[in-house]
């Protein structure tokens, strides 16, 4: 409804109440901690761009604005290489001379896990089916050291001006910016790896904040539509799959319907993926084999959730497939 | 957009200004391949430039390196903050009140004596800030004032 939409923050705090999160109360762990921790913001979270700063470069940088008081502190992320928990307003590290010239990029250490698990390479072909604003392209970019073929691909005409500001930013040469909508990327080309990091209800990402654009009315149709989107992105990712090639999906939200439930129900309709562990280590929790009476393929096992209150960044889910 | 590869005479020039320029060897191109559009040159890594799509649209191809309607082409910045540490020389070395002006598009008078006519890369100790030209001794600034404005000037 319209009404629920107008910003008006008094509504925050209601928001951020249990009650929208506890249909999941049954397979979060300590519930009442994950509602705490998910109605605080997440910590500002920075990540060296390497093919503009060397170690030493961010190392001197970090001191530096110890020294004149723009940072409180700061410690290195668990977990993920190259990010460090900043301890200072995320518009102080944004304004920073230093972030406008690209030797960061401010990204939740969460949203670091789906490109660890694609693992690029330098030299692959690999497609970023879902790009903007581009924190997972510019990263991915970084570990194919600037090599390669890495197309960026972002449907929305004003996200796509982000997306490509942030790649100039960062400094890559290696991408092709594409806007085509992802289930109908043309099928001509074959690509390594995919990253399908698309459109999902973003509950994860609400963490701490109020957000005018987020369903807090779980509207049944949106939903729908955006889970049958979600298939078709995934179906259309297969498709675009070499042989022996490598697929990330994940989502910022725990909605286990656009979770686990699509990963079973890519499972069935292509017999030629399959789900694999990824061995990131981290306090994550498996997928779920079954929710509200329905099962899943036992595979969702390898999946694996991010909860804010066991790893302290936003939620999320990745779904490592690999092709036959 | 109409595009084709930078001719091996248009390299050769560019190549040998920016090592002229700047004391940037053109072995720092090498893994590249230059493209040229209209108005521009794109640099991508030439694993890249080979490979063909078809029937595809590309909105963007690479990293605008350098605005080709000028004459010696004009680095951007995207390009000198990406390659601008490499510089040996054709750069200057700002200090925090000579930045907030660079910045605000004031011109820094007298801060280039001494230099020839033409682009310089502003840099603020290790960090590679953007475009500068040098008229007269002055250098006036050649960098976005929509970004400079969003910079803080608190922790320069
Ligand atoms: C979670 S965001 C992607 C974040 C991005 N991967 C990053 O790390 O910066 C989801 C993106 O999917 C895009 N999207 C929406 N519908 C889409 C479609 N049909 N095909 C591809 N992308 C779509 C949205 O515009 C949005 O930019």
């Amino acid at each position: 409804m319209v009404w629920a939409f107008v910003y008006n923050p008094s509504m925050a705090k209601a928001y951020q109440n249990p009650e929208y999160f506890s249909t999941y109360s049954e397979f979060i762990p300590n519930f009442d901690k994950f509602c705490q921790a998910q109605s605080t913001p997440p910590p500002v979270v920075i990540r060296r761009n390497q093919l503009k700063c060397t170690q030493a470069g961010f190392d001197s940088f970090l001191k530096r604005h110890i020294d004149n008081g723009a940072f409180k502190g700061f410690r290195p992320a668990d977990f993920v290489d190259d990010c460090y928990e900043i301890d200072a307003a995320k518009s102080t590290v944004g304004g920073l001379l230093e972030h406008h010239v690209g030797f960061f990029y401010i990204m939740g250490a969460s949203s670091v896990l789906p490109v660890m698990a694609l693992d690029p390479k330098e030299g692959e072909q690999i497609l970023d089916m879902s790009a903007a604003p581009g924190g997972k392209t510019c990263l991915m970019a970084q570990l194919m050291n600037d090599r390669g073929l890495l197309v960026a691909n972002e449907p929305s005409h004003l996200r796509r001006r982000v997306l490509k500001a942030s790649l100039d930013r960062m400094g890559v040469s290696n991408t092709f910016v594409t806007s085509f909508l992802g289930e109908a990327f043309p099928a001509t080309h074959k690509f390594d790896r995919i990253l399908l990091d698309g459109p999902c209800s973003a509950e994860g990402s609400l963490r701490g904040g109020w957000s005018k654009s987020f369903d807090y009315e779980r509207n049944g149709e949106y939903r729908a539509g955006l889970q049958r989107l979600q298939l078709k992105l995934l179906k259309r990712a297969s498709e675009l799959l070499k042989p022996g090639g490598r697929l990330v999906y994940s989502t910022c939200t725990y909605d286990p319907l656009e979770n686990e439930a699509q990963v079973d129900a890519i499972l069935k309709h292509d017999q030629s993926l399959s789900v694999f562990d990824p061995g990131l280590v981290g306090p994550w929790q498996s997928g779920l084999t079954s929710w509200q009476g329905r099962h899943y393929n036992p595979q969702v096992q390898q999946t694996f959730r991010v909860l804010p209150h066991l790893y302290n960044s936003w939620g999320f889910f990745v779904a490592t497939f690999i092709k036959q | 957009m109409l595009r084709r590869l930078l001719s091996s005479e248009e390299q050769a020039v560019l190549f040998k200004y920016m090592e002229e320029r700047f004391g940037l060897s053109r072995n720092q191109f090498s893994q590249f391949t230059l493209e040229r559009t209209k108005r521009d040159i794109w640099m991508m890594p030439a694993d890249v430039y080979e490979c063909h799509f078809e029937n595809f649209e590309i909105e963007k191809r690479g990293l605008r390196a350098f605005n080709g309607d000028k004459h010696p082409p004009k680095p951007t910045s995207t390009f000198l903050q990406r390659f601008g540490h490499l510089f040996t020389k054709g750069f200057v070395d700002l200090s925090s009140d000579e930045l907030k002006k660079f910045l605000a598009g004031e011109a820094l008078l007298g801060k280039a004596q001494g230099m020839t006519k033409g682009y310089l890369l502003i840099r603020r100790g290790d960090i590679s800030i953007g475009c500068g030209f040098v008229r007269e001794g002055n250098i006036e600034t050649q960098f976005p004032l929509n970004i400079g404005r969003t910079i803080s000037k608190d922790y320069l």
